[in-house]
């Protein structure tokens, strides 16, 4: 082994070409790589469709896609999506507003955890969204309904994620902080609150899986506007572009939020960064 | 308990030969303790004054933690006492602080904030800025001033330890309580962090309390070591160590002599225990 190390320490001294540079192609390839995989994709999609694979009622190319796209901006699209946004946004933010702190009280007192863990547990396991018509009739088929729907799907994922996370906190720092004087806040502050961040992001990551879910099912089931309701009415009258227009939306909203999401981690949590500052 | 032996040998210039008419920093009288029917610490007593390095060796399980814990006053003895300058130590005092095995650095604070925490609890008389002084004093004299701004996750095993001794020593306690510091650390890491302690030690006049499995550590570092038998944990010896400059001719001798005298009462509390753990599921 040594001999070889040596040998080759030796044959790269004598070397006279400088170190090898990885070429463009390499050096950009986690970019067009993914790129070039999708316009791939679009390309043979958009050939396959070109010769007539598909009836058109079933299945779009791409290229009609971007006609139902333009389609629906010229129309309804941003009214939809300021209601369907506003749904979402103000769900999410009853969802996290109560979710937080009955995750942080249910955490930290064992009775309480104990008395409520079944019924969260069953809750969180049950497709909440057939309760969708009975809200309906609570709130209406405005957004009422879809705000309620929204809070009550994302309220768990958030609960369940601050329990563990406050039931997770390392004793040996609870400890080492009350050995140096930290009282009941400043523990709170200094250990428990970021010990749980870490379980938030995860707990608002499922959270928007599920808020999208719960605004577009609530809008598909019973509304008069909004995305959900826009993706349901285009399905129904065989648009198949303008629909799957809209369903290519959500998912490029879904990528952006997570990607904010990944963006509000490393703020709030930078010591998880594993590169040094 | 068995009466505490005392080894008396020339004076030493090491760490510590304390004047024994000053009255004791802390006291340990007769302390019981155990959780439900399980006695833990028995009849425990020592006491330690400023400049005493107090090392605690003993098998698994002996108590020595614990004993830190009871020192800490994050519990009370069931029997006897545990005074510090005459009062009953209670969480967070001033008085003492605690470096730990897995250092207990908080992961989302600088090295920095790490060492001023303390700070912040302790002294709430000092403005921020001079926390901080403070605070990259003590990492200065652990050789991590340059390293301030780093998260502990960037740091290696020894590095994060030091960041614990500077929190340690800033607050600038009566009493240092340190469980078993180097035990997570490799061997080399181990020494430079033994230098650095008996510096800062030296330096600073500590009363220290050091739980270790280590007896070389222990002969290194104190001038008394209480040796711990387990299940109950009971001082079983009580050994005065007077050595020489390490320079000295009979140093090498005289360790030795230490080290033979406490191996023979550790190797036989360590059979005991295991003969004691062996019959455990029939008792």
């Amino acid at each position: 082994m040594t001999t070889t190390a040596a040998n080759r320490s030796d044959r790269s001294q004598k070397d006279p070409t400088p170190a090898r540079q990885p070429s463009t192609w390499r050096r950009y390839e986690r970019y067009w790589l993914p790129i070039g995989t999708v316009v791939i994709i679009l390309v043979v999609w958009e050939i396959l469709g070109r010769m007539g694979l598909w009836n058109p009622l079933f299945f779009s190319s791409p290229s009609e896609i971007w006609g139902g796209f333009t389609s629906l901006t010229e129309g309804p699209l941003w009214s939809d999506l300021r209601v369907s946004g506003i749904e979402f946004a103000i769900g999410m933010a009853i969802a996290l507003g109560l979710g937080v702190p009955i995750g942080l009280l249910l955490g930290s007192n064992r009775r309480l955890n104990h008395a409520f863990d079944p019924i969260i547990n069953a809750l969180y396991s049950t497709p909440i969204l057939v309760l969708t018509p009975l809200l309906v009739i609570w709130f209406g088929l405005g957004m009422g309904s879809k705000i309620a729907n929204v809070a009550i799907l994302a309220i768990f994922p958030v609960i369940i994620n601050m329990i563990e996370g406050v039931r997770t906190v390392d004793p040996v720092l609870l400890r080492a902080a009350r050995s140096f004087g930290a009282s009941g806040l400043s523990i709170y502050k200094d250990v428990t609150f970021p010990s749980v961040i870490p379980f938030f992001i995860t707990g608002v990551r499922l959270a928007i899986g599920k808020g999208m879910i719960a605004v577009v099912v609530g809008e598909y089931i019973a509304a008069t506007e909004g995305i959900g309701y826009r993706i349901r009415a285009d399905a129904e009258v065989f648009n198949t572009s303008r629909y799957l227009a809209a369903v290519m939306i959500m998912v490029v909203i879904s990528v952006v939020m997570m990607g904010l999401l990944k963006v509000v981690e490393k703020k709030l949590a930078p010591w998880r960064d594993t590169t040094i500052a | 308990m068995t009466a505490p032996t005392k080894i008396h040998a020339a004076a030493s210039t090491r760490v510590a030969t304390t004047d024994r008419s000053v009255p004791p920093i802390l006291e340990v009288d007769s302390v019981v303790f155990g959780y439900g029917a399980e006695t833990i610490i028995d009849n425990v007593s020592f006491d330690g004054r400023a400049g005493d390095f107090i090392s605690i060796i003993g098998p698994s399980g002996c108590g020595k933690s614990t004993l830190l814990t009871l020192l800490d006053g994050m519990a009370q003895p069931l029997a006897g006492s545990v005074r510090v300058n005459g009062q009953r130590p209670l969480p967070g005092e001033p008085s003492r602080s605690m470096v730990f095995q897995n250092f207990a650095l908080m992961p989302w604070k600088t090295v920095l904030d790490n060492v001023e925490l303390g700070l912040r609890y302790r002294r709430k008389d000092l403005a921020k800025k001079e926390r901080y002084d403070i605070a990259h004093e003590y990492l200065k004299k652990v050789g991590l001033d340059r390293s301030s701004k780093l998260y502990p996750r960037h740091l290696s095993g020894g590095m994060q330890q030091r960041v614990g001794l500077a929190r340690a020593f800033a607050v600038q306690p009566q009493i240092l309580l340190m469980d078993e510091p180097f035990g997570a650390l490799d061997a080399q890491n181990a020494e430079i962090l033994r230098e650095d302690v008996r510096a800062l030690v030296q330096e600073e006049q500590r009363t220290v309390v050091f739980v270790t499995h280590n007896l070389d550590e222990a002969l290194q570092l104190s001038n008394r070591i209480l040796l711990m038998t387990a299940g109950p944990g009971r001082i079983r010896e009580a050994v005065t160590v007077d050595l020489p400059d390490e320079d000295s001719d009979d140093y090498p001798a005289r360790y030795e002599a230490y080290r033979k005298q406490l191996w023979m009462h550790l190797r036989q509390e360590v059979n005991e225990t295991r003969a004691r753990e062996e019959e455990g599921p029939t008792r």
